[in-house]
């Protein structure tokens, strides 16, 4: 049975740094996340026929929502 | 009197339940092939909460569920019936910034039939009602899984019989009634 090769990455790779990979990820799920809670946001106030659900609805989407985001990034140490 | 109709809480809790088995999806996976082999899958045993990239891709993940089933929670607050004592409101939102509002006067209400399908409806009492009206343009207006449709069948019936009575106080063959 033939040694198995060590998995090196392609030269393209090689350069790319990691910290930075995660950092463009969030910035861009942050924008898309900002933008559907704009939407979201102005559906409820808009739509939501004046609903005393709307407002703690809203809070509780950012709430968990900076929870996980929290949670993602909590191992890293960039 | 005006009373608003949603979904049954019950259809809205079924529906995020594909939302919670994706989440738990991948808490149980990388466990369970690790625990058929160690040898072919040693690498899932890496695959854990203590590994910082995979915290960052379960966080990602469950940050995407979140907003899929805070997008149903939205979907099922905003569809809803409205009933008055002159007309029903039906308002139906397909998506983002794709909303239709039907409106038809309850003198207009030729049928109202209620449909109880299953042991799970039948105990927790949701299911389909369907509102037919008449006129050149006669539509059926139909909502599954509410609450009570029994209920909002009566009380549809009841408001059509008030109005029609008072129509009837008004009105005399068809002229106003200028005595009261």
């Amino acid at each position: 049975m033939q040694p198995v090769a060590p998995l090196t990455p392609p030269p393209f790779l090689a350069n790319v740094d990691p910290a930075k990979v995660v950092s463009i990820l969030f910035v861009v799920l942050f924008i898309i996340w900002v933008l559907y809670t704009l939407v979201t946001a102005y559906h409820w106030v808009r739509y939501g026929h004046r609903s005393s659900i709307a407002i703690p609805a809203l809070v509780t989407h950012v709430l968990v929502s900076a929870f996980l985001a929290i949670y993602a990034i909590s191992g890293l140490t960039l | 009197m005006t009373r608003t109709v949603r979904k049954h809480w019950f259809v809205l809790t079924v529906s995020f339940i594909p939302f919670l088995l994706l989440a738990w999806f991948p808490t149980f996976v990388p466990g369970f092939l690790s625990d058929l082999s160690t040898d072919g899958f040693g690498l899932f045993s890496m695959l854990n909460a203590g590994n910082p990239w995979f915290r960052l891709f379960l966080g990602l993940w469950w940050l995407l569920l979140w907003i899929g089933a805070f997008n149903l929670f939205t979907q099922y607050y905003l569809n809803h019936w409205i009933i008055t004592t002159l007309r029903i409101v039906r308002i139906r939102q397909h998506g983002f910034f794709n909303r239709e509002v039907s409106s038809f006067l309850l003198s207009r209400v030729q049928d109202v039939s209620t449909t109880v399908d299953g042991i799970f409806a039948d105990l927790l009492g949701y299911g389909t009602i369907r509102v037919q009206t008449a006129g050149t343009a006669s539509q059926d207006f139909v909502m599954s899984g509410i609450d009570d449709p029994q209920g909002m069948r009566d009380m549809i019936m009841r408001e059509i019989a008030d109005l029609y009575r008072n129509q009837s106080m008004t009105h005399v063959n068809g002229v106003p009634n200028t005595d009261t």
